[in-house]
């Protein structure tokens, strides 16, 4: 197979030589396209997003993973302590209601994100955001309760020793809420 | 301009592209074999994003039926003014026949734009809860380079051509930047804890945190996790050569003998992450399929020797030992650009 089998014709020069070489510079200028997208994206995805934001979309830095590997982890937590006016005893983290909840059964992972942000909002009092991140969590991910009463929990853990204990380094409440109807 | 920008480009392809003994050719024959190539790997994209679309149909409509409280993203902030669940499902029908009308008219620009511009939205309603997802994000890129693929009428038979395949390039070298990127953060902060005197990435256990940490934190129960955790050791070198794996990913763009090669290592980090921690990447697996497994800049004949020499860093290492010992033939004559 050989360019003049694929239908290249190199008459099409000799036609419109004008054309050609304006549509040759057309392609040269596209030789900077990858340059200048590669810089561009690194510059927009590392950009400082706004507060309660972590990117800019749909620009994302990639950063997976990347400082999950500490010997000892610091996350926030949801605890469920009752659904429906049942109580739960003793309070069950959201993810281990997989019978009760979608999302926790499709293990999102936006609710992570989400609770940190949470934890910010409450951390420096702005109580508008987080009623706004509060409506968020009650609608989207706790949709299959009526109503629900629920804390935010901040956990300290060694990730090796609580995946087979199920024991934490140390848990403090951060606030209490409830999911009404 | 032109000059310094033609230079610039020749010393990048001399000093990241592999090492190749050059050949003589008919004039175009590969031109026209990379073209032919890059179209097919256009179409088949158009083919999967039909198939994304119509799986994407019941999983908005089940979205835009709880969006109460949602902070919509900057491309579906008009949602808050009409009925969210109709323009939901309206955008993704336009994606559907956007992919159809980019399928029947493959030389025009206007579909192209069309998907990407509702697939844009479409991606943004699922991500319209104070968080983001990225398993779209590769997807939906890959479909705003496809926009700045050439239509017929501004150009000669010759420049369309180069002008497509360098639109593949661009796709594919987007695709690798992601992976660098997510290599680049996971070796600085190995660095920075190895620099304080901390375990961090490089620890023997690193994986075997990282992978525990994500099954307590979701109550997850992966199918190798337990082997993980049991024995981290074995795991350790395979987290090393992930590292190592998305690090070096954009080099891998100069060098097409390896681009099959890295896909498959690619695919089967992700494989790994199913089995080992539950998460599954399927729109990024099929573009990898596509512009990586399939590249269209892959050598007509398999040769073991040109992609071990296109290794990074150990291939280069290999590559200059086994001149310096067994060729004759000069490095300015040999070391030519793969595409």
């Amino acid at each position: 197979m050989n360019g003049y089998s694929m239908g290249f014709n190199p008459m099409h020069f000799k036609n419109n030589r004008r054309s050609a070489t304006q549509s040759f510079t057309r392609y040269r200028m596209s030789r900077l396209y990858i340059p200048l997208f590669i810089a561009g994206y690194i510059g927009l995805a590392n950009m400082n997003p706004p507060q309660y934001k972590t990117e800019i979309y749909p620009f994302f830095n990639w950063s997976l993973y990347s400082h999950s590997s500490a010997p000892i982890v610091t996350r926030i937590e949801l605890k469920v302590l009752s659904i429906n006016e049942e109580m739960i005893d003793p309070p069950e983290r959201y993810f281990s209601l997989k019978s009760q909840f979608h999302s926790a059964s499709q293990q999102d992972s936006r609710l992570i994100k989400l609770l940190r942000n949470m934890y910010t909002a409450l951390e420096n009092n702005d109580t508008k955001q987080l009623a706004a991140i509060r409506s968020i969590v009650e609608s989207h991910f706790l949709t299959e309760a009526n109503t629900a009463d629920y804390k935010l929990v901040k956990l300290t853990y060694d990730p090796l020793d609580a995946i087979v204990t199920g024991d934490y380094i140390d848990s403090a409440t951060l606030r209490q809420f409830r999911k009404e109807p | 301009m032109d000059p310094i920008v033609n230079r610039s480009l020749h010393w990048i392809r001399r000093f990241l592209g592999e090492l190749r003994i050059s050949q003589q050719r008919r004039p175009f024959s590969k031109l026209s074999r990379h073209y032919a190539l890059s179209n097919q790997i256009v179409k088949a994209y158009y083919i999967l994003s039909l198939l994304i679309c119509f799986t994407l149909l019941p999983r908005i409509k089940a979205i835009t039926n709880h969006l109460d409280g949602a902070h919509h993203l900057w491309p579906v902030s008009w949602l808050d003014y009409i009925d969210p669940m109709i323009a939901g499902q309206c955008m993704v029908i336009i994606a559907i026949a956007s992919c159809f009308l980019a399928l029947h008219y493959p030389k025009a620009r206007f579909p192209r734009v069309l998907f990407a511009a509702s697939f844009l939205c479409v991606a943004a309603i699922p991500n319209s809860f104070g968080s983001i997802n990225h398993g779209l994000h590769v997807w939906l890129w890959v479909a705003i380079i496809f926009c700045l693929l050439p239509t017929r009428k501004s150009h000669t038979v010759l420049s369309y051509r180069m002008y497509y395949i360098n639109v593949i390039v661009m796709a594919q070298s987007m695709v690798l930047l992601f992976y660098t990127m997510s290599g680049y953060w996971k070796f600085t902060s190995g660095l920075q804890s190895l620099t304080a005197g901390m375990e961090g990435n490089f620890s023997s256990l690193a994986l075997a945190r990282i992978l525990a940490n994500n099954a307590f934190a979701t109550d997850s129960e992966p199918l190798l996790l337990e082997m993980a955790i049991s024995y981290p050791q074995i795991l350790w070198p395979g987290f090393l050569f992930l590292i190592y794996l998305q690090l070096f990913s954009l080099l891998v763009l100069f060098r097409a003998s390896i681009h099959t090669a890295w896909g498959y290592a690619l695919i089967s980090f992700h494989l790994g992450t199913w089995l080992f921690m539950g998460i599954i990447f399927p729109y990024q697996i099929a573009i990898i399929v596509l512009l990586f497994a399939f590249s269209p800049f892959r050598p007509e004949h398999f040769s073991f020797r040109r992609m071990f020499f296109c290794i990074p860093i150990f291939g280069d290492l290999a590559s200059r030992a086994f001149l310096y010992f067994f060729s004759r033939t000069s490095h300015r004559q040999i070391n030519t650009h793969s595409y």
